[in-house]
């Protein structure tokens, strides 16, 4: 070994001394990569590897299925569906290659128009366009909102740069007829009005999450950490609606809506036994399936309208005279033709034909003059309590979006005409459902109960949960319910004022209104609100009907709008729900008397005519 | 069951380091050494290009296999090279070595013919029968014995620089490097620049030499380097401590790399786990196949893979010593150094020591020619340490491969028993 150190050429190291040290600069060099990697892969790895987690971690919200909303037979009011946007990178489309009759053959746009419409049944010229206006971006929307189905069959065509966006859309299979009452969802997500807002947080459910590790091409790292918070999907809502009724009672306000040529209508069905509200139908509607709205549209007038009650009132006020014994049913009245009370000259739409008529005759043709002779005799408390208790001016329990609660004057604040017309429907307001309520107090037998929209919910794990009913609140007793309904069944007879409202083979019970319709806008009187409220059969009542007619151009009277449609569907809720018809008839009411007939149970001359209310001024205070 | 080479001291004692050294010191050493560490590293680097380039090859064909059956059948080429070139005698070689550094320059220069294709900038490929070769990664192979076999020439007069540079550098290696340069491949220049000096280094030419010409290339290279942007910008990346995240102009792949490598930490996501590998750090597969084993195989892959080519360099110094061949002596230092400066290049800019120069690891990353071409390289230094004397009578003195196969297999007649 000594030997081959020493060199053998001059000026010339030997390769041994030089290999030994490259060998030492290269364990030198790897020592310091060692110590690199000791560096980078241990001691610094942690925060490095957070970052670079960081960087490729994504996160991505998983929307929260909205819930239900069904009837009370669990039709679907309003579901979600999931739809699809077909989107386009035309660039690559135009490279969209067929093989005809065996050639590949370069289609481009064209082609890629003609074998989507042949799927979608688009307009494939519409396509063609779509994509030749995009020429040379990267990405547009081809064709808005397809069934998965279709874009499964457009997927498979395997047309180059065909993608889609899911989406998911509320959808309302009733359409209109449904739409005020439902309210509507746009694609923002956001409720807009009806049940659809009345229920929004339980409806929206809670979002999920999912968050994963994307490679460079956008790919989900397969191999990468994950985590998902599923989405909690929102509860379904059970109505007590009975959507074919609903739809009927729709078809039939927008009939009459339209032959009277009037600004809206509409009607309320409601079981008067637990306030379950079976249809609430106004028209004009809007098309729920347009994914434009405007708010003007989009508003339920049945909750939020506000009107005169009109001869609804005066079934208050006579409930109050029958229930404070002021009166029986055949307290003989002698009307004047006209009545001067506070400074005004009240009269009647018309002037009586028999001024001779009892307690059951001034309600049955809606006298106001006669209503003012007994109602004045109530103390203004105790006429304002009845008011307040048959549902008048109270709080809107229900929580229907932009339900008004109505407005009944304290009498603090009384003018002095304002318990006059108060006591036949005029200087207060309040909402159809309201004066459906003083109706359901007496088909109900006196028990007043609060209206209800909702059945129950299906809870996180599908239980069914259901609303409480009301336990109802007696109002009046039975036997003034009992009288009240007889007088009331008189209206929908041949002789009443509302002939239009009867149902064959039933025995019904209601009231006209035709209620001077404030204009808001104008700020005065203007047009009618034309209604009836009835209940049927009036033996046993199972349904509460109220319909309104507001601003009619052709016709004015309560009887002759609103009847036929209360008609029409009480018959065909009656018939629907199996409604027995009536076996009884009305019982015979007096509504006139002859003044010269002896009056019973006072002394021998007395006549009915002198015993009658008569207008005998202003009462003492 | 171990099997450590155990050796009995006086005392009675049993000393398994000292084993180890014995057994060292034996003629066929570097022999299995080598055998060993090329085994390891092609397969390590087979697993790994498998790994590594599945995704982007299931992206591009919708095989994760393509790429890695592409690799294997190179792989398979060039273990029949290697076996081929490690039995042919030490005089075929010295014969070969100038008409192989002709064919060398001549594939070079087909490169500007038309059969040459550029690839992301680089003129560097001819496409014969279908197939892409890069003929510099031959070229290797070609300077390293045409090298060995110059310089073994002169010998005698080694003391002269005129004998040392021609012909050895003037024309030969300068015609190679200045054509490949032409073909932009600034790599593979630097690899042969580091041969040929290497092996004159090896070959005992004074110091002197060296230190005028590492001053004039380190101007050089500062030259050139302030004159292109992108120089500058791969030089800022790497020293100038501007890569905090991959969005930073010319860090994305430093970062990446450093991701990878952060990712595996101590011991690995395991393999196949690797994240980067999901089409964010470029050339996963090629030049930074390492950050994918770091990322997958952890430390100890990295360590492994870098104390492989320690193994390879110790192996080429003990051929030296060993050896009284002045063409053996030199070719193992020539290729040595092109093996581990590759190495060191590719490694140091995957970790981030070196700016991103774009070589791949020999014997490990996926590219037909660079596998075909070091497993060449490795079957002339496995001839090499055949010719080490004693070896060839230590190796001949075994049992047939054969004989040696069946041996584990347990003898029908002793299983009838």
């Amino acid at each position: 070994m000594a030997s081959a150190r020493r060199p053998s050429t001059p000026g010339v190291v030997h390769p041994q001394r030089r290999m030994r040290f490259m060998l030492f600069g290269i364990l030198i060099v790897f020592s310091l990569f060692a110590a690199q990697l000791v560096k980078l892969q241990g001691l610094d790895a942690a925060s490095v590897s957070a970052a670079a987690i960081d960087r490729r971690l994504h996160e991505v919200t998983i929307p929260a299925s909205r819930g239900v909303i069904y009837d009370a037979k669990g039709v679907a009011l309003a579901e979600s569906v999931e739809r699809r946007n077909i989107t386009a990178d035309p660039t690559a489309v135009a490279t969209y290659t067929k093989r005809i009759d065996g050639e590949r053959v370069e289609v481009g746009y064209a082609g890629a128009a003609e074998d989507i419409a042949a799927v979608t049944g688009a307009d494939p010229s519409q396509l063609e366009q779509t994509l030749q206006a995009s020429h040379g971006k990267r990405w547009t929307w081809l064709q808005k909102d397809v069934s998965p189905q279709t874009w499964q069959q457009v997927k498979a065509l395997a047309i180059p740069g065909i993608y889609s966006e899911p989406f998911v859309k509320r959808a309302y299979p009733l359409g209109a007829s449904m739409a005020p009452l439902v309210g509507w969802v746009g694609s923002s997500g956001m409720a807009a009005n009806g049940v659809e807002l009345m229920f929004e947080e339980m409806l929206t459910g809670e979002p999920g999450s999912t968050t994963y590790e994307l490679g460079g091409r956008g790919e989900i790292i397969t191999t990468g950490t994950s985590s998902s918070v599923p989405a909690v999907p929102g509860e379904d809502v059970h109505l007590t609606i009975d959507s074919d009724l609903q739809w009927f009672t729709y078809d039939r306000v927008a009939a009459m809506v339209q032959q009277a040529g009037a600004l809206s209508g509409y009607a309320v069905v409601m079981d008067p036994r637990t306030g379950d509200i079976l249809a609430a139908a106004s028209y004009p509607s809007f098309d729920p399936a347009d994914d434009q709205q405007t708010s003007k549209s989009l508003r339920n007038p049945l909750f939020e309208d506000v009107y005169e009650p009109g001869s609804t009132s005066k079934v208050i006020t006579a409930a109050a005279a029958l229930e404070e014994d002021i009166v029986d049913l055949e307290t003989p009245f002698v009307l004047p033709n006209r009545l001067p009370r506070g400074g005004t000259r009240f009269k009647d739409a018309h002037d009586p034909d028999n001024p001779y008529v009892t307690f059951a005759g001034v309600l049955a043709t809606s006298s106001n003059m006669g209503t003012i002779m007994y109602g004045e005799k109530l103390p203004d408390e105790v006429l304002y309590d009845y008011i307040k208790d048959f549902g008048m001016g109270r709080e809107a329990t229900l929580g229907f979006p932009g339900q008004s609660a109505g407005l009944v004057p304290h009498p603090d604040t009384w003018s002095a005409t304002s318990k006059y017309t108060m006591t036949f429907g005029q200087g207060l307001s309040s909402t159809m459902l309201q004066q459906l309520g003083v109706f359901q107090t007496v088909a109900n037998d006196g028990v007043y109960v609060e209206p209800r929209l909702v059945k129950g919910t299906d809870d996180e794990d599908g239980t069914f949960v259901e609303e409480p009913e009301d336990t109802g609140e007696r109002v009046i007793s039975s036997e003034t319910a009992r009288e009240l309904t007889s007088i009331l069944e008189y209206v929908p007879s041949a002789e009443g004022t509302a002939p239009l409202a009867a149902v064959e083979g039933y025995r019904v019970a209601g009231k006209t209104s035709t209620a001077d319709r404030y204009d808001p806008q104008l700020k005065k009187y203007s047009g009618v609100t034309a209604g009836f409220i009835g209940y049927a059969p009036a033996d046993d009542p199972e349904l509460v009907i109220a319909v309104a007619i507001q601003k009619p151009t052709r016709g004015k009277w309560g009887g002759s709008l609103a009847g036929p449609v209360f008609s029409e569907v009480m018959r065909y809720a009656l018939t629907t729900r199996g409604v027995q018809p009536s076996t009884t008839t009305p019982p015979e009411v007096p509504l006139e008397y002859d003044p010269d007939a002896p009056a019973p149970g006072e002394g021998p001359g007395v006549t009915l005519g002198d015993i009658a209310v008569k207008d005998e001024g202003t009462p003492e205070k | 069951m171990t099997t450590w080479p155990v050796r009995r001291e006086e005392g009675g004692r049993e000393s398994v380091v000292a084993g180890i050294g014995e057994r060292l010191k034996s003629p066929v050493a570097p022999y299995y050494l080598l055998l060993g560490a090329t085994t390891l590293l092609v397969s390590i680097g087979l697993v790994m290009v498998l790994s590594a380039s599945s995704v982007s090859s299931y992206q591009k064909d919708g095989s994760s296999y393509t790429v890695f059956l592409n690799q294997l059948m190179f792989a398979s080429m060039g273990i029949v090279l290697c076996y081929v070139a490690s039995r042919v005698p030490i005089k075929a070689w010295k014969w070969l070595a100038p008409w192989g550094m002709l064919l060398a320059i001549g594939l070079q220069a087909l490169v500007f013919s038309p059969l040459g294709t550029d690839f992301q900038g680089n003129r560097n490929w001819i496409r014969v029968l279908g197939f892409s070769i890069q003929p510099s990664e031959f070229g290797k192979v070609a300077l390293v014995v045409f090298g060995a076999a110059v310089l073994t020439r002169k010998r005698r007069v080694l003391g002269r620089i005129s004998h040392v540079l021609v012909p050895f550098v003037i024309p030969g290696a300068a015609v190679l490097i200045g054509l490949v340069l032409a073909g932009h491949d600034l790599g593979t220049v630097l690899i042969l620049v580091a041969i040929t000096g290497g092996m004159m280094f090896g070959a005992g030419v004074q110091a002197r030499y060296f230190v005028v010409v590492a001053a004039l290339a380190a101007a050089g290279a500062g030259y050139m380097a302030v004159g292109s942007a992108n120089r500058m910008e791969r030089i800022q990346a790497w020293i100038g401590d501007i890569c905090v995240n991959p969005d930073v102009q010319g860090c994305f792949q430093k970062v990446h790399a450093e991701y990878a490598l952060a990712d595996g930490g101590w011991w690995g996501l395991g393999l196949g786990g690797s994240r980067e590998k999901w089409g964010l750090l470029p050339e996963p597969h090629n030049d930074f196949i390492l950050a994918i084993i770091g990322e997958e195989l952890g430390l100890p892959g990295t360590l492994t893979v870098m104390l492989l080519f320690v193994v390879i360099a110790y192996a080429c110094y003990r051929i030296v010593v060993t050896s009284k061949d002045f063409f053996v002596r030199i070719a193992a230092c020539g290729i040595m150094v092109w093996l581990v400066a590759q190495a060191m290049l590719n490694i140091g800019s995957v970790i981030g020591m070196l700016p991103i120069i774009g070589v791949p690891l020999p014997l490990v990353s996926s590219g037909g020619s660079a596998l075909v071409a070091a497993l060449i390289g490795m079957g002339i230094l496995l001839a090499l340490a055949r010719s080490l004397p004693g070896a060839s009578a230590a190796l001949r003195g075994r049992p047939s491969l054969l004989r040696r196969t069946l041996a584990v297999v347990p003898a029908p007649r002793l299983r009838r028993r």
